[in-house]
């Protein structure tokens, strides 16, 4: 007797013999255990299974602006450790642009973008665009700082230099042994000194840039940018004319000292 | 008709345990294994089933077991993915994403052999065992698995591997 069909050889009038096994509940005829061994799977099944990957198709299509979004935080990060700041900022708006929904994407888009503007020279439009991230970042002291920086840059545009004193004190005050803000410090005297003629100013800018030069030995990647700086603060003091970083180096492409006006 | 927890958990994932026995019956096919009767899903115990004509050759056996591991755990990665960037990397929720993860998730938690499948393989691992087959020595802890698998199941494991498997892995990969 098959034991599928349960007909006997001799019942079927079928072609096809039992197979040898003794054991009935595997007995089957030739063309019972064919059409098993090719049982089709229903076409639900088959329907379902395309439906499925239609439908992982279709989001991968809907959620793209998802793909090219982490792929351009991705190339943020690796501008940002390439220290291509200019393009990973581009990156990073590219991203929030992709992701509107994301408020925190958001935010730091746009305290990128401010810091961005506040290294191009465009304090004013990074402050407004900075103090907009107030609450919406994590790290508030990041916002405290970019937001001094940009006051300290309005402050010298103003041509403000106690507020750009004030606020360069108080930025090296909180972040003591870094040669570039003890460097602002000498930076603000100066311009105090450029301004009144008083030499209570060069004195305190001279003592200023000292501290700073020897800050500079524990950061010797600073130096190269740290010896420019000094210049500037230097051409300062001698010709009590305040020019900005773009202005010196304008001038003085090959930099500046007391003795030849201009290095060769 | 009163559901019982693990009925409700298997309605509640369907398609998870209609592709368990898909990948038995297209292992089967792959193998030239006769599929006797089949079930793909139903709502009692067992949730669905493959009948299959008694399997000779263990590797075939290790295959028909193992089939949902692979092609569940394979489909639940695949369909998890287009929801995985929104969901966990840019916190964008939406209907389509959650679908998706649903549909994944419950697929990849149906992917461990049922103890069925564990006792089917032990049965012919000892046969080959016996006859010298490495593969059905190797295969003895495989067993364990599957049981200590299936009693995980109390505890949700089947539930975290698809979770860990549809949304840890590509956390892990990218």
């Amino acid at each position: 007797m098959c034991g599928i069909c349960s007909r006997r050889k001799e019942d079927s009038g079928r072609p096809g013999t039992a197979t040898d096994r003794s054991d009935d509940m595997y007995r089957m005829w030739n063309a019972c255990n064919e059409l098993f061994k090719n049982r089709p799977f229903p076409t639900w099944i088959k329907a379902a299974l395309a439906g499925m990957v239609l439908l992982v198709v279709f989001a991968l299509f809907w959620n793209s602006r998802f793909i090219h979004a982490y792929y351009d935080v991705r190339r943020f990060n690796a501008a940002m450790e390439a220290g291509d700041f200019e393009h990973g900022v581009a990156y990073f708006i590219s991203a929030s642009q992709r992701v509107p929904e994301n408020a925190e994407i958001q935010a730091y888009a746009t305290f990128y973008k401010g810091l961005l503007l506040l290294n191009q020279d465009k304090p004013a439009e990074a402050l407004k665009l900075i103090q907009s991230c107030r609450g919406r970042i994590q790290n508030e002291s990041d916002i405290d700082d970019s937001i001094l920086r940009a006051q300290i840059a309005i402050a010298f545009d103003n041509a403000d230099y106690d507020e750009f004193l004030r606020l360069s004190i108080q930025m090296d005050q909180k972040y003591k042994g870094d040669p570039i803000l003890t460097g602002q410090v000498a930076s603000a005297y100066a311009c105090k000194y450029a301004q009144t003629q008083d030499d209570q100013y060069k004195t305190k800018s001279m003592d200023a840039l000292d501290r700073a030069r020897i800050l500079t030995n524990s950061m010797p990647e600073l130096k190269e940018y740290f010896v420019e700086y000094e210049q500037r603060i230097l051409h300062r003091l001698h010709t009590k004319e305040i020019i900005d970083r773009n202005e010196f180096i304008k001038r003085y492409p090959n930099g500046w000292t007391k003795e030849g006006e201009e290095t060769s | 008709m009163m559901l019982i927890p693990g009925q409700l958990v298997s309605l509640a994932t369907f398609p998870g345990v209609i592709v368990h026995e898909t990948a038995h019956m297209w292992f089967c096919k792959l193998r030239n294994v006769a599929v006797l009767d089949v079930c793909f899903f139903r709502i009692g115990n067992p949730a669905g089933y493959v009948v299959h004509e008694e399997i000779k050759v263990f590797n075939t056996a290790l295959m028909v077991s193992l089939g949902p591991l692979i092609v569940n755990s394979l489909l639940c990665i695949f369909i998890c993915f287009p929801a995985f960037l929104p969901l966990r990397v840019f916190g964008v929720e939406s209907i389509l994403s959650y679908f998706l993860l649903w549909l994944g998730i419950s697929i990849g938690m149906h992917a461990f052999p049922s103890s069925g499948d564990g006792y089917a393989l032990y049965q012919n691992a000892k046969k080959a065992a016996s006859s010298g087959s490495i593969l059905a020595i190797l295969s003895f802890p495989l067993v364990l698995l599957i049981y200590l698998a299936n009693i995980g199941r109390i505890f949700w494991l089947d539930y975290l591997y698809g979770a860990a498997i549809g949304l840890g892995l590509p956390t892990l990969l990218l």
